[in-house]
């Protein structure tokens, strides 16, 4: 029996579909069942790996805080209970298996009538193993890829909240100093106040970040008492090819109507 | 085989139990999997006496213990990326709660501050004075609370009232700040915390939590 799969590579290709079939299968066996004892559906329900159903309820533990709620006792509960079992199942139970008909193979194969079950158990074991290995190598890079991909697209998006908070504060300052100095206007004094630097022939007063990760500039050539306070990030933004007013194209940016005299609106342009 | 069995599934049943306890998924995670794979190791010294030669059981525990160190990857790797995922989600809770907190502040301060600074010339109220008619003060003497809508809230409190300034203050109900032993305005700890000083100069933000 052994020599003649060995020999079949379409047969051992079959076995291991039929292992990934049956990882399925058993997900989805083990994951109605512990939705059926604990009375409420899973985060991840149909996946049959250990690791990821603690991921669920750390994250589900997030978005609780995130808000302001309390952790649900019963979604811990469930999740425990399906991550014993997805333990026990797939690094107690089929390791075991696999170790006791490596035993009684050996045996067999050198008896007079070998058990053709026995042989093709020990092969289904055995690949049932390598099939879930690679099952947990798909996990693995999965969550190595997305992590990284996570941690750049957290930078950017960490660049537009802190060009979000500085808008805020310019503005915020922007209509103090009006207010102070009892002008109904915004006008180059108070942006050079707030650093804010022209260029010669420039339109714009402009104010960039020490790291150069965002820009924030401002005309002081409005008619009315209004101004507007622009905002351009290195983020990139929805439209490649908006044109930003720094001259960049394609990033992020959002501008803030600003008028001392009654209040702020901050808009998303890019 | 069937002691082996009976044994990992107690062995197993006892750990989720006893360790749910902890209400850490990740000490059930990492003790249950690091007890599982003591209890491997020790059915496979078992399994692998005679007849299994010496090159097969050598093959039998590389394979297990690559097995399990694939295993153990995955529940590190989850366990970086989720709880990296659950602190980015909380800064922008943070974020969104500072924000709007001195949002809140600013548009009462603001309003305020606008009144002292186009008052006619005849008139010299202080500042204080100007908070006082122009905000409501409640029964309680200093202290005026504001729902904000949705899911958290937030209570304002006025801390400091005087004809000169203003200490005007933000405190989260639900939502945690950076420190979590700073002693809030209320009494409570670790909420985020964010006041506004109005005075004759203008407006200073500072979040305190």
């Amino acid at each position: 029996m052994l020599p003649k799969i060995k020999n079949k590579p379409l047969a051992a290709l079959g076995y291991i579909l039929l292992s990934l079939a049956i990882i399925f299968l058993f997900g989805i066996a083990i994951s109605k069942f512990t939705e059926l004892i604990t009375f409420n559906s899973l985060e991840h329900p149909f996946f049959p790996n250990a690791a990821e159903t603690a991921g669920a309820v750390t994250i589900h533990e997030g978005i609780n805080e995130f808000n302001g709620e309390a952790n649900d006792v019963r979604v811990f509960t469930k999740h425990s209970l399906y991550l014993g079992i997805n333990i026990y199942l797939f690094f107690i139970f089929l390791p075991l298996l696999a170790l006791y008909f490596l035993r009684k193979v050996k045996l067999n194969l050198g008896a007079a009538k070998p058990s053709l079950f026995l042989n093709l158990s020990t092969y289904l074991t055995i690949l049932f193993i390598i099939s879930y290995t690679g099952f947990l190598v798909g996990t693995l890079y999965g969550n190595i890829e997305t992590f990284q991909r996570n941690k750049k697209a957290n930078y950017e998006e960490g660049i537009k909240d802190v060009l979000n908070i500085k808008l805020f504060d310019v503005y915020a300052k922007a209509a103090e100093l009006a207010l102070f100095n009892k002008k109904e206007k915004i006008d180059g004094d108070i942006l050079q106040q707030l650093n804010f630097k022209k260029d010669i022939g420039s339109n714009y007063f402009t104010l960039k970040s020490k790291d150069s990760s965002y820009e924030i500039l401002c005309s002081d050539s409005e008619k009315d008492s209004t101004i507007k306070i622009y905002g351009v990030a290195i983020s990139e933004g929805k439209n490649t090819n908006f044109k930003n007013l720094n001259g960049s194209k394609g990033r992020f940016q959002i501008y803030a109507v600003l008028d001392p005299l009654t209040d702020l609106r901050i808009i998303g342009q890019n | 085989m069937v002691k082996w069995i009976l044994g990992g599934t107690m062995l197993i049943a006892a750990a989720v139990f006893l360790l749910a306890k902890t209400g850490n998924i990740w000490i059930v995670a990492y003790i249950t999997f690091a007890l599982a794979f003591i209890f491997v190791l020790i059915s496979a010294a078992y399994f692998s006496k005679t007849p299994i030669t010496k090159k097969v059981k050598t093959i039998t525990f590389v394979s297990l213990i690559f097995y399990f160190l694939i295993g153990a990857s995955t529940f590190i790797s989850a366990n970086m990326r989720t709880e990296w995922q659950k602190s980015q989600l909380l800064k922008v809770k943070n974020y969104i709660v500072d924000s709007q907190f001195k949002i809140q502040i600013h548009q009462k301060l603001l309003e305020v501050f606008r009144s002292y600074k186009l008052q006619d010339e005849n008139s010299h109220k202080t500042i204080g004075q100007l908070f006082d008619s122009l905000m409501y003060i409640d029964s309680l003497g200093l202290t005026r609370t504001e729902e904000i809508a949705g899911k958290d809230s937030a209570v304002y409190y006025i801390s400091k009232l005087n004809d000169d300034e203003v200490v005007y203050l933000a405190l989260s109900q639900k939502t945690k700040g950076a420190d979590a032993n700073f002693l809030n305005f209320d009494g409570r700890k670790g909420r985020v915390q964010v006041k506004g000083i109005l005075s004759g100069k203008g407006i200073e933000y500072v979040t305190e939590n």
